[in-house]
């Protein structure tokens, strides 16, 4: 093919004289011409040469449509049109523009080489070019779970040991209804026994169809409009990373509507997301019994309920991660028990922030979790274990010591736990100006004491950043974007990251504001590369007092010898720290 | 099957505008649609600014690329694919089932347009509208009538606006003829015509000559010169839109001008039917009627 190369442009002629380069290379003969001629002299040249290809390359600026059009109609003039194609390349050239200009074809900012090189030799390519794969990461392979410290491993032991001890000879409203719940699954008809062990809130719901307050069912026809709209949202794969397997990336959602849900999913999805968390209504944690039906409601959190969640799974992409949050409530076990029948891969259980930060009864979220733990190993559904409480104002060593405590046990329990240290800026690391002049010493100090404990898959959240966002909304895509970052650099399993206006949305999250940290993450990944951020000596010293601290923590636990009376006796967090024990679900626990 | 083009000067010089006003005057005629570039976005590629909509009947005929119709509203049929294409996939001949908005994207190039003109003819069409894009306006030398639209978008400056219009009426007054004349097929420049100051000169078309980039030059050559054009297009009027993009720290906001004495000399040194369409629908339509029958 002959090929003109012209940069219609005062200076900028990279674009051009690197595809001369590509052209060139794959034997086509191409004329290059110098910037800042007459548009006149152009076409003259045109008419002598008559090549096969005229490729313009224009960034837009004042007038540059004008000046696009004009060059069009002087070839149109000069009886080029069908001897010679004529496209136009340049930042802000968009297919719709390429058309209105006139042109025969028009790449913008995202195209590749490839392309250009696919539409002069007039080879089929898919827009969208490579198509990359994704497949789904099992993030707890490779660990061992070993606990590295033997003096860790004795106390941790002990702990374990006695919950389970504990919580084997005791049962409650929760674990029963989930044993129930089992059953119904398999067809057994026991709604009558399910609903006995329910709040009047769900009795109703199920015995007279009261629909509780604010709850709507969901329409046939809202249905039919989201498979509409299912089947026609379409995007190539996208992967976040850059030369490098590390981190998976996570988005949240709980919109209180199932749809808004799906449409946040494939948003994330299309913009690189790996995986999503379920987020459930609060007032649903402290509810006995689970409503079923497609529900939606005006409140933060997604109502849980077997067919939202089948709903929710239809939306997903095969690829993506789904995460269950099941830890904080009266109904723990019944909803990984339905995580697990929807098809999530992963649940969420930490007894320790659950009732001391989650509002549940720190008795009856142990029995229950102890049981949800169990069902998790049962469907072998790996759980995250969120330590949350730090923003209450609790210490991370503490909250790593209730964490580490729950993963033993998940352990022993034969499932496989995956810790959850917060990036963020906490009320404790403000009080004691633990990050005065940086965010990275102490959250690299938190990853190294954890990895000096245990050999367990790390997932920062939720999300990371937390307390350093604001509303500006570019602020908030960077700051996420540099604690991503420095996830990749400690080689950190996954990250849940938040949207630019997760903190300031005044009702649900817009999906344009979860483009913006996502959008910033890749960015921050195609930065570094495999590069490290480099922590000061600080880190070091740190970790030395954060794994001092969680020593301590399990030391004295380990020593009281019942871990729900530490729990309530605040050694895993004083009511000072931020720590409260909750009251769902108080008095229910019973020996059997 | 008459065709009447809507040549613009600039972009927001009011095409779609008197685009729609055309539809609406010869309501009752059979009509085709189609556009050189790209008609019926929400928002304008470059500025951002919103556009007019094109809302057709049911059983007008659009001549428009694949993908635009399927950003239509209007319920189409499709009637016969053609063999042309544009950066938004291939262009197709559709009839409207059923009232509803339309995007346009239709032959983009002269050879395309006087293809898609032959091939619509059996579609017993009274007339097919073609809409302009930004400035350009060659593929309009293939049709039967225009409309030139200019305004302040094309410039502020009101003397640069009234010469540039009267340059283009002049251009189009053009006797067509083609009696031992030297033959200036292509693109014609100024510096070509000059060479030729002193002979009879035959070039394509008017819209040949005023691609030029000098105005006042060009101005003086068609006083001085003996052209006569091969093929024109008649004008029926001359549109002035008094609105236009005005750059602002955010991007482009909608100004506008007073542009009442463009219109009012122009219509007094040409005689030319000259229109503000925001205001003068009524007139648009009259000259219309006596030019489409």
């Amino acid at each position: 093919m002959k090929i003109l190369l012209v940069p219609l442009d005062p200076v900028h002629d990279v674009a051009v004289k690197m595809l001369n380069r590509e052209f060139s290379q794959r034997g086509h003969q191409t004329i290059l011409l110098p910037p800042d001629m007459k548009i006149e002299e152009i076409v003259q040249i045109c008419q002598r040469e008559t090549p096969d290809y005229i490729m313009v390359s224009r960034t837009l600026g004042y007038n540059a449509a004008e000046l696009l059009g004009r060059f069009i109609d002087l070839i149109d003039a000069a009886g080029l049109r069908r001897k010679c194609k004529v496209v136009v390349g340049g930042k802000a050239i968009t297919k719709e523009l390429a058309a209105e200009l006139g042109y025969d074809a028009g790449f913008g900012e995202k195209t590749r080489w490839e392309e250009v090189v696919a539409f002069v030799e007039g080879r089929e390519i898919s827009a969208e070019g490579k198509t990359v794969e994704k497949f789904k990461k099992e993030i707890t392979r490779g660990y061992s779970y070993e606990i590295k410290d033997s003096a860790f491993r004795e106390l941790l032991e002990k702990i374990a040991g006695q919950i389970i001890e504990w919580a084997n000879q005791r049962t409650s409203p929760g674990v029963e209804r989930a044993k129930i719940r089992e059953r119904i699954l398999k067809g057994e008809d026991l709604l009558d026994e399910y609903t006995e062990l329910c709040d009047d809130l769900v009795r109703s719901y199920y015995k007279e169809k009261v629909i509780p307050k604010h709850v709507r069912l969901i329409t046939q026809e809202e249905i039919k409009r989201l498979k509409e709209l299912l089947s026609k949202s379409s995007y190539s794969p996208r992967v976040l990373r850059h030369s490098t397997d590390k981190p998976l990336v996570f988005v949240q959602y709980g919109t209180g509507c199932p749809f808004m849900d799906a449409m946040h999913i494939k948003v994330s999805e299309a913009w690189g997301a790996d995986g999503v968390l379920h987020f459930d209504p609060s007032w649903g944690a402290r509810c006995e019994g689970l409503l079923e039906g497609l529900l939606a409601h005006e409140e933060d959190g997604s109502i849980i309920t077997l067919e939202n969640l089948k709903l929710i799974k239809s939306a997903l992409g095969e690829s993506t991660l789904w995460c269950v949050r099941a830890h904080r409530g009266v109904n723990t076990p019944e909803i990984v028990l339905l995580a697990h029948e929807a098809g999530a891969d992963l649940t969420k259980i930490n007894m320790v922030y659950g009732s001391l930060n989650g509002g549940s009864d720190p008795e009856r979220l142990t029995v229950d979790g102890v049981y949800a733990i169990k069902l998790a190993a049962k469907f072998n559904m790996p759980f995250d274990l969120p330590t949350n409480e730090e923003l209450g104002g609790v210490p991370a060593h503490k909250a790593f010591a209730g964490m580490l405590a729950v993963a033993y046990l998940g352990v022993k329990l034969g499932a496989k736990p995956i810790l959850k240290p917060l990036f963020c800026y906490s009320p404790d690391a403000i009080i004691n100006k633990y990050m005065e002049d940086n965010y990275i010493d102490y959250n690299v100090g938190k990853v190294i004491a954890l990895r000096e404990i245990i050999d367990a898959p790390i997932w920062p959240g939720e999300p990371i950043g937390f307390m350093t966002h604001t509303e500006d909304r570019v602020q908030s895509a960077m700051t996420t974007a540099l604690h991503a970052a420095l996830g990749k650099s400690l080689e950190l399993d996954a990250i849940t990251v938040s949207s630019t206006d997760e903190a300031y949305a005044r009702g649900a999250i817009t999906t344009s504001a979860r483009i913006d940290s996502l959008r910033a993450i890749a960015d921050a990944f195609r930065f570094f590369g495999r590069a490290k951020i480099e922590p000061t000596k600080q880190a070091y010293e740190y970790a030395k007092m954060i794994k001092e601290g969680i020593y301590q923590t399990l030391q004295r636990v380990a020593e009281r010898g019942d871990f729900v009376a530490s729990l309530y006796e605040g050694l895993f967090g004083t009511k000072e720290e931020g720590a409260n024990p909750g009251r769902a679900g108080r008095g229910t626990v019973r020996k059997c | 099957m008459l065709t009447i083009g809507i040549l613009g000067t600039a972009k927001n010089t009011g095409k779609t505008t008197a685009l729609n006003a055309v539809i609406k005057c010869l309501n009752g005629k059979k009509i085709a649609l189609t556009s050189i570039g790209f008609d019926g976005e929400d928002l304008d590629h470059v500025t951002g600014l919103p556009k007019p909509k094109v809302v057709v009947d049911e059983g007008t005929v659009v001549i428009t690329s694949t993908q635009a119709a399927r950003h239509s509203t209007a319920k189409l049929e499709l009637l016969e694919e053609l063999p042309m294409k544009t950066p938004l996939g291939k262009i197709s001949v559709y009839r409207v089932k059923q009232l509803g908005t339309v995007v346009l994207v239709g032959p983009n190039s002269s050879d395309d347009l006087f293809d898609v003109i032959k091939r619509v003819q059996q579609y017993k069409i009274d007339l097919l509208i073609v809409d302009g894009a930004i400035n350009r306006m060659v593929p309009f030398q293939f049709v039967d009538r225009v409309i030139i639209a200019t305004g302040a978008a094309r410039t502020t400056n009101l003397d640069e606006l009234i010469l540039e219009a009267k340059v283009m009426v002049k251009a189009f007054r053009l006797p067509k003829e083609d009696n031992n004349r030297i033959n200036l097929s292509g693109m014609v420049t100024i510096d070509r015509l000059q060479m030729h100051s002193r002979d009879a000169v035959l070039v394509e078309s008017p819209i040949h000559l005023i691609l030029a980039d000098n105005y006042k030059r060009l101005e003086q050559l068609l006083e001085e010169m003996d052209i006569a054009v091969v093929r024109k297009p008649q004008l029926i009027c001359v549109t002035v839109n008094p609105c236009y993009p005005e750059r602002r720290v955010e991007g482009y906001e909608l100004a506008k001008l007073d542009i009442s004495q463009v219109v009012e000399r122009l219509k007094r040194e040409l005689d030319i039917v000259c229109i503000d369409v925001n205001k003068e629908e009524n007139q648009l339509c009259e000259v219309l009627s006596k030019w489409c029958e």
